[in-house]
């Protein structure tokens, strides 16, 4: 079982992420809004393409439904994903940009999630992936 | 000059609405950052995706301000 903390920031519940490279040693920590409305878990263009993943060769380009609409994303492949201390290896991401409004860069969704059980106490803030 | 090794707290109280771009980062096992060292800080997203182009190892990206209040989300 590994858990963090909520963060007292705001009303989302912020949760850093550490994505690994191409290259399999460089990454980028980011903090992502946990969404249990999100299929799957979307990283910021910049990111992806830092970590040396072409998005202009995706594994696939796929039709997403958004607030605003609907968008065709790329979908790649990251080597690594790590959250609350648990990591999907080869794991599927959207490159999308939330607007400059959004206060995080990306959200962690189902795609994630569903590896395991999530326990959030808002009384005791903390989350727990087991 | 040798940037100073600092906490989380020790950051968002040194650049407060910043964003920031920090290498060398200390993560405990539950990928919580607990420390490293601000490479950059700016109030632009623009110069930290910037900053993050040109770096090649390790990095964390951090924004140590807080939502404006009465705004809503929806992701």
């Amino acid at each position: 079982m590994q858990r963090i903390r909520l963060q007292p920031v705001s009303n989302f519940i912020l949760i850093p992420i550490k994505m690994m490279g191409i290259d399999g040693n460089s990454f980028r920590d980011i903090e992502v809004a946990l969404d249990t409305g999100a299929t799957t878990t979307s990283i910021p263009i910049y990111v992806a393409s830092t970590l040396g993943y072409n998005i202009s060769e995706a594994k696939r380009i796929e039709p997403v439904v958004t607030g605003s609409g609907v968008e065709e994303v790329p979908i790649i492949e990251i080597k690594a994903l790590t959250a609350i201390g648990q990591t999907i290896e080869n794991i599927e991401v959207m490159c999308h940009d939330l607007p400059p409004e959004a206060p995080v860069e990306g959200v962690l969704g189902l795609n994630f999630l569903m590896n395991f059980d999530v326990h959030i106490s808002f009384s005791k803030g903390t989350i727990e992936l087991t | 000059m040798k940037q100073k090794r600092l906490t989380i707290d020790e950051m968002v109280q040194q650049y407060p609405d910043q964003w920031l771009f920090i290498v060398d980062c200390e993560h405990s096992a539950s990928t919580e950052l607990l420390s490293g060292i601000v490479a950059v800080h700016s109030a632009s997203r623009d110069v930290i995706q910037k900053a993050s182009a040109e770096y090649k190892g390790g990095a964390a990206i951090r924004y140590t301000g807080k939502p404006p209040e009465g705004r809503f989300y929806l992701l």
